[in-house]
């Protein structure tokens, strides 16, 4: 049954796509279940365990607090994996419509609001979250705002050059004079034609922000204390690479498996034709 | 658009239009002109032939009549509410992520027919007026051939039957057969529903059997235009006599 299912995947999307899928499926689990299930509470501490070594009872050992790392993997997984989803929804949305308009209407609107994306996409989405996170404080909410923010303008600009090629091609001169909206047209008509394009760099804006998020919470600017998150965990981990070096090991391996598993699957589907 | 009823008898009146390109090359702004200052009527419920070299600005004309391309200068008017065109590329004519359902449909959808049975009626009505068959409905344009692909584009310009249908080289990309069978279409369902047709093509031979009227398109400028019959047995412009002889149509 499992080999037929998967003989039908690799027939159809290749390895990758299956590696891909396989992964982030599992990272999907652990982030749905840190949400109402940890086997320990992620912020209890026990002296008794501080820097303990993986054993039976706790598999990725403990940290400098005697807290069980496989716990706060899972929870910190569960925050940057649904921090980067809300960040790539709402980049994606945004910076969806904002193309969507530029590229379909042209004219100065598109140059005043191109102009801007500019100027945003010429700092690094990082550093903008840092200013943005300097504004509005820290905390998951605002970390989402900040990235998501931050992401618009690529998404923008991939979207807006892929609706300019089709909103000069025939068939919408066509929908035009059938007497179609122009609303109509750019979500019913055109948005169908850029979906592979968007796909695929949703995926990749997904990684970008799992990195972004990881790494905002290594500066310590992103999901507060004593909540878990993947960034802060490695770098308090940093201070004991030597003394229980599992700590960074595990947290390291969880950040790198979530991105190569979206990069595997967006590689998989744009290798699909 | 403007909806001129005063003039019944009219179909389309354009009064010197000109259209010219404004690109930028090297930086530096490019204009040329394509229509120069270009008037001419077509009546109602007449084929009106438009004829010209590659790059005469056939098409260019085609689309600054709907609205399309935007005219520098000139006024047109067109007496049909809803004017068509079946435009010269039938691979960008079509929406590639859409099925020929989606895009029959659309037309219906748009014109407001709600009930979804009464569209899928039409839909397999249009499909077999132009001579194809139902299995194509849940195909995409890419999965068509070239001759199908037309015939969908004729089909879809026309389900909310329109006064006036444009045809930009609705043939040239089909073979001497199919070819035939297209324009007998089209001149079947014109007669059964009594729209005009402006048909664009290079091909003088085609239109010798298909048009009423013909315009030759110089440059840009309207060369001569007349009765097929009269235009074809004593040209008066030198370009018009140069393009009937080297269609074979007319010994030197
Ligand atoms: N969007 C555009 N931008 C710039 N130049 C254009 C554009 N559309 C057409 N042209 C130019 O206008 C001229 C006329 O083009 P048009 O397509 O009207 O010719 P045509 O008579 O239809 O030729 P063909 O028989 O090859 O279809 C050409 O020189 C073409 O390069
Ligand atoms: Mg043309």
């Amino acid at each position: 049954m499992i080999k037929t299912v998967k003989k039908l995947f690799e027939k159809y999307k290749g390895f990758n796509f299956c590696a891909g899928l396989i992964i982030t499926a599992v990272i999907f689990l652990i982030a749905v279940t840190g949400i109402f299930y940890t086997p320990y509470p992620s912020t209890a501490m026990n002296a008794a365990l501080k820097n303990a070594a993986p054993g039976a009872a706790h598999i990725f050992g403990c940290d400098n607090y005697g807290r069980d790392i496989f716990s706060r993997v899972m929870e910190g997984i569960k925050n940057t994996f649904f921090i980067s989803f809300f960040t790539v929804l709402l980049g994606s949305v945004a910076g969806m419509i904002l193309g969507a308009v530029c590229g379909y209407y042209g004219g100065k609107l598109d140059n005043i609001l191109m102009r801007l994306n500019d100027a945003l996409f010429a700092f690094p989405s990082i550093l903008l979250a840092m200013v943005i996170i300097a504004l509005v404080g820290p905390g998951a909410f605002n970390v989402v705002l900040a990235l998501g923010i931050a992401f618009i303008p690529s998404f923008a600009r991939i979207v807006r050059a892929e609706f300019k090629k089709q909103a000069s091609l025939d068939y919408i001169a066509g929908a035009k004079l059938m007497g179609a909206g122009d609303i109509r047209i750019m979500f019913v008509h055109i948005l169908p034609n850029i979906l592979p394009v968007l796909i695929s760099s949703v995926m990749i804006g997904f990684n970008n922000a799992v990195l972004a998020e990881a790494g905002l919470s290594f500066l310590g600017i992103g999901v507060q204390p004593p909540e878990a998150s993947l960034g802060r965990m490695l770098s308090e981990a940093q201070a004991f690479l030597f003394t229980a070096p599992w700590y960074a090991v595990f947290t390291g391996l969880s950040i790198a498996l979530m991105v190569l598993g979206f990069a595997l699957l967006s590689e998989g589907i744009s290798e699909k034709k | 658009m403007k909806d001129n009823t005063s003039s019944t008898e009219i179909m389309i009146k354009a009064e010197n239009i000109s259209v010219s390109f404004t690109e930028k090359r090297n930086g530096r702004k490019v204009t040329h002109t394509v229509l120069r200052e270009l008037s001419f009527e077509m009546k109602q419920g007449e084929i009106l032939g438009l004829a010209g070299e590659s790059g005469s600005g056939k098409s260019t004309l085609a689309k600054t009549l709907l609205g399309i391309t935007e005219l520098q200068c000139g006024e047109f008017t067109i007496n049909d509410k809803s004017p068509q065109m079946v435009f010269q590329d039938p691979f960008s004519a079509l929406n590639p992520a859409k099925t020929i359902r989606f895009i029959l449909e659309e037309p219906l959808k748009i014109s407001g027919v709600k009930d979804r049975e009464e569209r899928l009626k039409k839909v397999k009505d249009s499909l077999l007026s132009v001579g194809l068959e139902e299995i194509l409905l849940e195909r995409k344009p890419a999965e068509l051939s070239g001759g199908q692909r037309q015939r969908i584009c004729i089909a879809a310009a026309l389900m909310n039957d329109p006064g006036l249908l444009i045809a930009d080289e609705p043939v040239s990309a089909l073979d001497v057969t199919v070819q035939a069978q297209v324009l007998a279409l089209l001149k079947k369902l014109k007669e059964e529903r009594g729209f005009s047709i402006l048909f664009i093509s290079h091909d003088l031979r085609t239109m010798y059997n298909f048009c009423d009227r013909v315009m030759i398109l110089k440059e840009g400028r309207i060369a001569e235009q007349g009765k097929v019959e009269e235009l074809y047995r004593d040209p008066k412009d030198p370009y018009t006599k140069l393009l009937l002889e080297s269609a074979g149509i007319r010994q030197s």
